[in-house]
């Protein structure tokens, strides 16, 4: 049996064109070439002050 | 030897190594993840000819995490969230894809559709307005008024999947399963695998989606009616449309255009009428309320000022009366202290003349003596002493010696002359 209640919770509220800009932010998100990118700045940096 | 490969990523120069020397990544991982966000983007497409559109938007995410850059994947996500009727989150992927690829890009083509076609934005915004409207009323359990809210949406755009799964919702909770079907129906003819409407639709007994599909298709007129009636399935009765008549062409124009125009003049006339029927109910019955309730409080207020004035008059009589009396008890006072003083004096000269009478040694007579003695206690006594001892204001001051001697001899009090003269002849 379906609970309205909580059915409708995974309904979410449609965007206007004013809220473009926060989706387009929101949207643009890392991929896994950022995410090495990342992890190698972060050894660089581990490395550096390790020495 | 010269380096001649530039980097996937960043267009530095890769080294022999194959690792790219401004980056430092190597050109293996990013031909690799290149790849899989290809194949990812092909599954998405072959899912998006067979109508699996959330199977394709998956597909379409799963490739942009591996290539974020990927404008094809991103310009056909763009492409799927239009068709679903979510305008803006297809304007966003556009507006990111031509981002990263200014040129030949179908992104550019969308947008310039779009940007041509301002329509499309407000007719986009007007339904994410009424949307959300329904939205919140169906959160309220308004269910009768979200259905309305949700129908207008549909009717103004007949693909947006989450007003039909919003209102098959709203349907079931009402325990209208065969309407909730029907739109159910629309949602799989654009979205095959949508997997709300699956959930429902398992909910109610399940149902061959590809079968509901080809319904949804051929007949499906009846739902976008925004003005329309429901239809009485259960029942069996042939359904009720309120739909207008063909209209006859060659002279219905004119005929439809004034029957708007009187309708408008009609409708103006009726609020017209609204608003001086609501202004003489105001007059007659309203405001006469306010009236009496004014006259009311001042009235009131009324009342309490005179009764404190009340008040304020009674204590200023009664300061007033209090007022008199101290001022008669200390005219009083006064008047007796005047007296007492004018005694004081008196007294004050008589002992000044017997202090001289006695410095002289006068001689007092028994005759007034007596009269001193009898007479003490009364006002007589003190004219008649005043008037023996002769204290008056000429100050005759034999008189006066003689009186203070009277006096002296007064006050020794119960010794007559003949007893002095029987002391002065024993001694």
């Amino acid at each position: 049996m379906l609970d309205f209640d909580e059915e409708v919770k995974r309904f979410t509220p449609a965007l206007s064109v004013s809220q473009a800009d926060e989706d387009i932010y929101k949207n643009d998100l890392k991929d896994i070439t950022d995410i090495v990118m990342q992890m190698t700045e972060d050894l660089r940096g581990t490395f550096t002050n390790g020495r | 030897m010269a380096d001649k490969m530039s980097c996937i990523y960043c267009g530095g120069t890769v080294s022999l190594s194959g690792y790219c020397k401004d980056c430092g990544l190597g050109q293996e991982f990013l031909w690799k993840a290149g790849n899989t966000s290809r194949y990812y983007y092909n599954i998405a497409l072959d899912k998006v000819t067979v109508r699996d559109l959330s199977g394709a938007i998956d597909s379409l995410k799963m490739s942009l995490r591996y290539n974020k850059s990927n404008t094809d994947a991103r310009n056909l996500l763009g492409l799927i969230y239009y068709e679903v009727g979510n305008t803006v989150s297809a304007l966003s992927n556009w507006v990111i894809s031509v981002n990263h690829k200014p040129k030949d890009n179908l992104a550019v083509k969308y947008l310039k559709m779009l940007r041509d076609n301002p329509e499309t934005l407000e007719k986009a915004n007007e339904l994410a307005r009424t949307f959300n409207k329904g939205l919140e009323l169906a959160k309220n359990h308004e269910l009768d008024l979200a259905i309305i809210q949700l129908r207008k949406c549909i009717s103004s755009n007949k693909k947006f999947v989450d007003a039909y799964l919003l209102l098959s919702l709203i349907l079931i909770e009402q325990g209208r399963e065969e309407m909730a079907r029907k739109y159910l129906a629309q949602v799989v003819a654009i979205d095959r695998t949508n997997p709300i409407a699956l959930d429902y639709l398992r909910e109610m007994g399940g149902a061959d989606v590809t079968k509901l599909a080809d319904e949804a298709m051929s007949d499906s007129s009846d739902l976008f009616d925004y003005y329309g009636m429901e239809q009485a399935d259960e029942k069996k009765r042939p359904a009720r449309k309120i739909v207008p008549a063909e209209p006859n062409r060659a002279r219905s124009l004119r005929r439809a255009r004034t029957r708007e125009q009187s309708l408008a003049r009609f409708s103006n006339i009726y609020m017209f009428a609204g608003i001086v029927i609501g202004l003489a109910l105001f007059y007659f019955l309203v405001s006469p309320a306010m009236k009496s309730k004014h006259v009311d409080e001042i009235q009131g207020i009324e009342t309490s000022n005179n009764q404190a004035l009340s008040a304020k008059n009674n204590e200023i009589e009664n300061l007033r009366i209090e007022l008199e009396d101290l001022t008669d008890k200390n005219n009083k006072y006064i008047s007796d202290n005047s007296s007492l003083q004018t005694e004081i004096d008196n007294l004050e000269e008589e002992v000044e003349l017997l202090k001289k009478s006695v410095e002289a040694g006068g001689i007092a007579l028994p005759e007034e003596i007596e009269a001193l003695e009898n007479a003490t206690s009364t006002d007589a006594a003190q004219e008649i002493s005043v008037s023996s001892t002769g204290v008056t204001q000429n100050g005759n001051q034999y008189d006066s010696s003689n009186a203070a001697a009277e006096r002296n001899n007064a006050n020794v009090i119960g010794i007559s002359t003949d007893s002095i003269e029987d002391i002065i002849s024993n001694e």
